[in-house]
Formats: structure tokens, sequence, C-alpha cells
């Protein structure tokens, strides 16, 4: 309304105004033309007041920093270039493939390089792209299929928006040394615990992981292995908080059980925590008394003898879980010749780094790693051993002894009792 | 209407308001406005009405430096604090343009002085001179904009050296003056043999302002080493808490800026670690600096952070280093530009630091000079 022209009633003291003022503005002090003089500089004021307004809120809009926000930078990929957007959130093999793979070896599956200083090793093809939908029906070939089904598991990402699940179950398979049978009960049990509490499933290959390790006879670094496919698993969900491996030798049990208030609640973990404890046997270095439950960013397990015990641990998506796992598979650090075992190598990573140990609930395993031991009887009860109940039963050392698949089935079954 | 003519020595802008307005409620709201506005104005206009020009172009003068200028200078800090007082227990006080509750500085510069131990012999004269050039050049910087300064002294060097991990003393400062000031959003880094060579520069208007423009995320533009470009998991998307250089070498840790963030506090821890070291002390002869390309060349949570600045916008080299490329003009200072620091690297080896020293000192004095300050002289 200020705005508004001057109608024609109060034009005639303004033309006044304007023929003595060629700029319109008269004498502050003047008390007969007060009025128009006020409204001028109303006026005035207004205009030049929106003008800055409305220059500020532009310049906030149109920030020349906003228009060169790294758009010209690659953009984050996981081992492949290529990927697949998965369409669902369990991601797991084709179990079914196993026998057929297991024919194909590694030597069919990647290419074998060797180069000029004498290395010889088996390579990732990082710019491989992906089979399309026709290109699978056009080809008959079994193998050429399963071959590449295989390769294009490893660029499957979760990327929907939606139905995104809070936890997501890691498992790594492996064709060589288990039977399909065995595979499929292991999977099975994932997928099943997963489709209760509406997680998400991530099992690959352990041969998937092959070519990116230099020292590639598996039997030595078996373990390291559980770092890259945590990696991995964190680039496929990456908005998902919580990461929950468990190896091939463990099932899940108590299927009802949900990790989240089992074990991921500040209450549990407080319970759970093991305080003062030497990070391993002999260590000066001990576990904090008090950490902070609401940054915890990994859950590891430590047994009776004071070893930490990676066939379950739990990782965040943050940088300290991302350090942790690069860290171990940096080669320098993956490739240093260790004499000690894996869970000694993690151990060796948390003493010398106070920021990661910080971080870290070294737990009992009672909450995420019971040993199951056939020998003892179900009525003692410990913080180590498995009793009806626990989350997880870990067949610690089956592979070697040969009773993986005796203790699975068993198992398997009781799970499916319940 | 009429009536409020009367009643009123204002009436007719009133009836120029409301001339379209017939609802009463709102005619005598806005009759009890507008009278309310008209006393208070008319007591201003009596007392002061003289110069309300004059006040309203000081006002919009006033809100207009406050407007183009970046921020109040704070004081300056130069390092007196003591350790003790400063509490970790105080909650992250909020720092905005217009209003600061903050007690530390935007900007600390760390300044690494007695480098090389000062353990096995006696400094020099020319050695003392360089150190008291070095340090008044930056002290004047600092006050200048009201950043902070901090002097660490590197005499305990050789505490680390049976360990071969000299080089790591500079991620121990860097934590330590990380809690010396806990609201401070970045450090400066600079060795001793630096001059800041534009002092009138700020860091904000050289960097900070302009960072997306000015820093490199990637190597494809300037790749030294031969690094891998590419690398599985490194997401670019994420802010940069690291900006430094590279030379003809590589890497180079003369001048850089560190952000005060949880992502440096543990970039710091595990910048060391003995398995690394003990692999490659033989090798690696530039230390932390050689460490943290082996971090940058295999760790995707440490490339995601890190960006690289043009070796002359904070670090140019005299023609004596890098000798071997001394056509590529990426590397060295040029007058011309106005470059904004010189970094007279490896001068101890086999260079005079001394004659450098004092030539880059006398042509920042005389490229500052304004042409008024001669009349004085």
């Amino acid at each position: 309304m200020v705005l508004k022209p001057k109608s024609k009633k109060g034009s005639h003291k303004a033309s006044e105004n304007s023929s003595q003022w060629p700029l319109g503005i008269p004498p502050l002090s003047s008390t007969k033309k007060y009025i128009t003089t006020k409204y001028l500089w109303i006026r005035v004021g207004s205009i030049f007041t929106g003008f800055c307004i409305l220059l500020y809120v532009f310049s906030k809009f149109f920030n020349p920093r906003d228009n060169t926000s790294s758009n010209n930078y690659p953009a984050v990929h996981g081992l492949y270039m290529n990927e697949l957007a998965a369409s669902s959130r369990l991601i797991f093999p084709h179990v079914e493939h196993a026998t057929i793979l297991k024919e194909i070896g590694i030597r069919g599956l990647y290419v074998f390089r060797a180069d000029i200083d004498g290395t010889k090793q088996y390579v990732l093809k990082a710019d491989d792209k992906p089979l399309t939908d026709e290109e699978k029906k056009k080809s008959t070939d079994q193998v050429y299929l399963v071959k590449k089904s295989f390769l294009d598991h490893g660029k499957l990402v979760y990327r929907k928006k939606s139905d995104e699940p809070e936890i997501v179950i890691v498992t790594l398979v492996d064709f060589e040394r288990y039977d399909l049978e065995n595979i499929v009960k292991v999977v099975q049990n994932r997928v099943d615990y997963a489709q209760i509490h509406r997680y998400g499933v991530y099992v690959r290959w352990i041969q998937e992981f092959l070519p990116v390790m230099s020292n590639q006879d598996m039997d030595t670094n078996y373990d390291f292995y559980k770092a890259l496919v945590m990696r991995a698993a964190l680039h496929a969900f990456p908005r998902t908080k919580s990461f929950l491996f468990i190896d091939q030798d463990s099932l899940i049990m108590n299927l009802n059980l949900s990790l989240k208030k089992h074990l991921l609640d500040k209450n549990i973990l407080d319970l759970a925590l093991l305080r003062n404890v030497p990070i391993k046997p002999g260590s000066n270095v001990r576990t904090y008394d008090h950490i902070d439950f609401n940054a915890v960013s990994m859950v590891i397990p430590q047994d009776e003898n004071g070893i930490l015990d990676l066939s379950s641990f739990v990782v965040s998506n943050d940088y300290y879980s991302k350090a942790f796992l690069e860290f171990l598979i940096d080669p320098i650090v993956r490739d240093y010749g260790w004499q000690e075992s894996f869970p000694s190598v993690v151990a060796h990573v948390l003493q010398w780094h106070p920021q990661l140990l910080s971080k870290t609930a070294i737990v009992v395993p009672k909450v995420m790693a019971s040993e199951f031991d056939d020998t003892r009887s179900e009525d003692e009860v410990d913080a180590f051993h498995y009793t009806e109940g626990d989350l997880v039963a870990s067949f610690k050392g089956c592979r070697v002894a040969g009773t993986c698949a005796k203790y699975i089935n068993n198992m398997y079954a009781r799970t499916k009792k319940t | 209407m009429s009536e409020l003519d009367m009643k009123y020595d204002d009436g007719k802008s009133l009836n120029r308001y409301n001339d379209e307005d017939n609802d009463k409620k709102s005619l005598t709201f806005l009759k009890r406005t507008k009278l309310n506005f008209f006393r208070v104005h008319n007591f201003f206009h009596s007392e002061i009405g003289k110069s309300k020009k004059t006040l309203l172009i000081l006002f919009i003068v006033v809100f207009l430096f406050f407007w183009i200028t970046d921020s109040a200078i704070p004081d300056t800090f130069i390092d007196q604090r003591n350790q003790d007082s400063t509490s970790e227990s105080i909650g992250k006080p909020m720092n905005s343009k217009w209003f600061s509750r903050s007690k530390d500085p935007r900007f600390v510069i760390i300044l690494a002085a007695n480098e090389g131990g000062g353990v096995l012999r006696w400094k020099n004269e020319q050695e003392w001179a360089i150190e008291h050039i070095s340090i008044a050049n930056k002290k004047a910087y600092a006050k200048r904009h009201g950043y902070g300064l901090t002097i660490k002294d590197l005499a305990t060097t050789k505490r680390y050296s049976h360990e071969f991990r000299e080089g790591w003393q500079k991620a121990d400062i860097l934590k330590q003056t990380m809690r010396e000031f806990p609201d401070t959003e970045w450090f400066w880094w600079l060795d001793l043999d630096t001059l800041i060579m534009e002092p009138e520069k700020s860091l904000e208007d050289h960097i900070f302002n302009r960072i997306d423009e000015i820093t490199d995320r990637t190597l494809k533009n300037f790749n030294p080493l031969n690094l891998e470009l590419d690398q599985p998991y490194t997401d670019y998307s994420e802010e940069m808490d690291l900006l430094i250089t590279q030379d003809c070498g590589g890497f180079n840790l003369g001048s850089f800026f560190i952000k005060n963030s949880d992502w440096s506090r543990l970039f710091l821890d595990m910048w060391w670690d003995p398995i690394t070291y003990e692999q490659k002390h033989m090798v690696w002869e530039h230390r932390e600096q050689d460490a943290l390309e082996s971090l940058y060349a295999n760790e995707a949570w440490i490339r995601s952070k890190i960006g690289f600045l043009p070796l002359r916008s904070i670090n140019a080299f005299p023609p004596g280093a890098c000798s071997d490329s001394s056509d590529d003009p990426r590397y060295f200072y040029d007058e011309k530009d106005h470059d904004f620091v010189v970094n007279m690297a490896g001068c101890n080896f086999g260079r005079d630091c001394w004659g450098e020293i004092q030539y880059y000192a006398n042509l920042m004095r005389k490229l500052n000079t304004k042409w008024y300050t001669r009349l004085f002289f």
C-alpha cells in the first residue's frame, strides 16, 4: 500500500513540491511539506531496503561455490567401475552354481597374467561390463553364463532410497572348500534371519576377491578376505548403519533375536563389554574402562584365551570402520609376512591406534559368537560356549577337523524346528 | 474520512492509505498505529530531524561495510596460553560471520622452529637470524588478520630417532596443537624456511572462499609420482580435511592445511604404524611424506579427504629447489604473479639459506611498500 501511486486527490501538493525541488526531495525541516516528504523517504527507504534484502537473498542462492561442487570428479565406485543396481536388499550369489564354478576353477574365471618382473597372478578387470539381459537370453553356453554371473555378482550395489535395511548380515562362501549342500544352508540361514527382521544380506564368494590380493595362496591369508568383503558391503549399502559379519562356519541359531535390540543396544553392550583386559595375550595395552556407547563403530568379541575372535564382528558405516578395514587390506599391512594369525593382526592395529580402540567395543563371545562344543552338556553355562537361545553358534576349527558339514546339518535342522 | 482529516494533521496520508479499505476495525487499528508512529516520528523529527539524512547515510554505510567485509577481526593469539586452562569439556561454540563466541581464532599457524634438533651442535648467527626473520614474518601476518600463531620447537626430534621416526614429530605436534586450540577450524603448518610474501592476502580470500575452484581432488592433471589415478571406494563428494601441495618429487608437507576434525585426529593416529615403518624406513627418505603418499595410494578413506593446492599458491619454490625441472613454471616463485608464500625447501642441502631468505625478505619489503610510506622516509 505504501507503494501505491499517488491518487489524483493528493497530487496537488506533490506537484507543488516537485516543481520547487527538481529532485523531488524537499528539505527535511520544512514542516508544511512534511507529509509528502515522509512518504518519499519511506518509499526510497523501502525500495532501498527491499533491494538490499533481495540482493542478499540472491547472493545466498547463487553462491558460486555451490555450482562447482565436485561435479567433475569421478563418482565413487567399488572394485568394478560398472555397477548394477540390486533389486532386493538380499544380495547373494547363485549358490547352485557352486559345482560348476568348482569345475571351471580359478584358472577359468580370471585372466592369469605374468609380468616381466616375474609376478604371476590373476588380475581383476576393473572395467568389466556386466552382461545385459539380452545377451543372457542369447547365450546358450552354460559355462559362460555361470562365469559371467560370478563376475557380475560383485557389481551389485543397493541404491534404492526406500526400504533400506538398517543392518546387513555379511557372509563369505567358498565353492572350493565347501559342498553345495553346506553353502545352501548357510545362505538360507542368513536370508531367513534377515527376512524376519527386515535386514539386508550381503553374501559373496570368497574367490571373488582373490585377484585383489597380491599373495594369491588363499590358505595363507584366508581371514584377510573378511576385511575385503566388509569394505565391499559398506559400499554396497552406503546408508546402512551396521554390518554384521558371520563366517560360513557359524549359524544364526536364535532367529527371533533382533540384532539391534540384542547387541547394538547401549545396555546390552554395557553388560557385554570387556573392560581393562589386554587386547591380546601379554599386551600392555588394555581396553578402556569407559567408552562412549553412542559412538561405538566396531564390536569384536574376545574368546576365553584373550584372543580376538573375528568369526563374527560388527562394523559401522563411518570412517573409523573404513580406516580400520582399509588399513587391514592396505598391501603394506596385508603383505607384511605376518607370523601371527589374523586376530593378532587386528589386535596389533587396535593397540597401536588408540583412536580406533576408543571406538571399538571388545565384548564376550556369548552375544555374537558362542563357541559350539558338542562334548559339553547344555547345563554348563558360561560367557563363551553355546547354549540354547544364543544368537550365533560358531563351529570354530571345524574346517580343519572336517566336521563343518555335520555340525551345520544338525544345527540347521534345529533352527528349522523352532 | 473527513473526521479523520479534522482530527489529525496527518489525515491526508491516512486517507490515501485507506482509500480502498472500508473495514472499520482495521481502520481504527491502523489509525492507532499510525498515531503512535507519528508521535515517535515527530519526536525524532524535532530532536534529530536535521541530521536524519546523515543518519540514514551513516546507517547504509555501516550496513554495507559489515556486509561486505568478511568478518569482525578477533584478537591475535600468540601461543601464550596455559595448556591446563583449555578445558575440553566446553561445547562447540556457535561460530558465524556475525557472531563469534569462540575463544580460538579460525586459523592457527603452526611454525616449526629449531629444525634438525639443535642438540648436536650450536646454532650459528645466521641460523638465529633466519629464525628471527621467519618468526617476525608470521607474527606480523597473524596479527594483521587476527589469526593464531604457535611456534613449536622441534629440538626434541632426537627422541624419535631410536625408532627411525623423526618425521612423526609433526603428527604429535599437530595432535597437541589441536588440543590447545579446540575451537580453531584450520591449522596451517609452516616450516621455518618459509616467508609469507603477500601479507595483505587473507587466508579466507586467498584459499578458503574459493576452495573448490583452486583445489584439485585427483592427480589427473599433475601426477609426479605416477600414482594410480583410480581407486575403488574413493568418494570425492566428501569435504576436504587436508590441503597439501605437490612439488617435482611428490607430496610436499612444508606448508599445508589440516582441518580440526575427527577425521584429522584419526588420520594423525593412523599415519605412523610400526609395521609400515619397519618395512620402509630405509626406503622412505622423506619419512612422513612418503608414508602419506603410501596411505594416499592405498586407502580410500584418506584419498577421499585430501585436496591438492597448486604448489605456488602456498608453497612456491626458489629456483634452487626442484632444479631439474627449472623451466616448469608450476613450481617457482614469481613476483609478478604475487605468489603468496615462498618455501626455501632444502636450502640447507648445499644452498645458501641465509642468502635466500635475505633476498626474499628484501623483495617482500619492496613489493609491499605503498607509495605513501615513501613520504615519511
